[in-house]
């Protein structure tokens, strides 16, 4: 089964999505954030894998102290999503595992001209929802990026207007 | 029970950022120009008329972008009056509700469910 892991930052930053299958890291897609913040960890995670703390409990003479230690966990195994998340989670990285029709939905929510947190908001609400609400909720997502299109190409038009003005009102004045 | 978006923010419109500069605005220009097939324009002109102009269109970006975020919003709306109360805050809360949608994160991910 194949998993998408959404990334954000504590600001709800969008900082990427990896897929997994079966827990298997197949690849990563960063966004800028997202590549200044985990590119070299990413990278240095698919040669070395990635470092996960342990702990354990030693009996001895003294008591039950706890031991922690470090190890790898290879990206080509099973063990990789839930190494990553823990890495994420320590790093103050909020780490969603989403579902096919929820990454739809957030590819629309991407497009929309919402700030970091009310994209973050509508993500985990729609990840709480049933599949049924999801689909009329895709829909509804649908509707608010033509509208969001509609809106942008308006605004384009208006401003290509303004410069044209004046770009007219420079030549008229050195044409003469 | 549905989400406010008053008390959300989310009827009001948002912050926008000013991402146009200098050099973006004399682009604008030279594009304009070349649009209605101008003929030799100094390059001090056409920097003067940049400088003149961008404010006006800073103006238009602005109204534009904050237009769109509420036609946005309003479409959305509905939709998010059915979609599950726990993550959603208040204008005044959003520290609660960051700490319910985290909630809902740990809750999940200690079920192993679909976090």
């Amino acid at each position: 089964m194949i998993e998408a892991t959404l990334l954000f930052d504590h600001d709800h930053a969008f900082f990427g999505e990896i897929e997994t299958h079966g827990g298997t890291f197949r690849h990563a897609m960063l966004s800028e954030a997202g590549e200044r913040r985990l590119e070299s960890h990413l990278r240095e995670w698919q040669v070395r894998g990635v470092p996960v703390l342990r702990e354990v409990v030693r009996s001895n003479v003294s008591g039950h102290p706890v031991v922690f230690f470090q190890e790898r966990v290879q990206v080509r195994t099973q063990g990789f999503l839930q190494a990553a998340r823990q890495w994420f989670e320590s790093h103050g990285i909020a780490a969603i595992t989403v579902d096919r029709d929820v990454l739809r939905c957030w590819s629309h929510i991407a497009r929309l001209p919402l700030d970091p947190r009310e994209r973050f908001l509508l993500l985990i609400s729609l990840r709480g929802s049933r599949r049924a609400d999801l689909l009329a909720c895709e829909k509804t997502l649908l509707e608010a990026v033509e509208a969001a299109d509609v809106g942008r190409e308006k605004m384009t038009k208006a401003i290509g207007k303004l410069w044209d003005r004046a770009a007219k009102e420079l030549v008229a004045k050195f044409a003469a | 029970m549905g989400i406010d978006f008053e008390k959300l923010g989310w009827g009001a419109s948002t912050e926008q950022e000013t991402v146009s500069s200098d050099s973006c605005h004399f682009r604008s220009m030279h594009k304009a120009l070349e649009r209605v097939g101008g003929g030799h324009v100094p390059h001090a002109a056409v920097e003067e008329m940049a400088v003149k102009v961008a404010p006006e269109a800073e103006v238009l970006k602005t109204s534009g972008e904050r237009r769109t975020t509420k036609v946005v919003k309003a479409v959305l709306k509905g939709m998010m009056s059915h979609l599950p109360t726990y993550a959603m805050p208040t204008k005044d809360n959003g520290r609660e509700w960051e700490l319910h949608a985290l909630e809902a994160i740990h809750e999940g991910s200690d079920k192993g469910g679909n976090v």
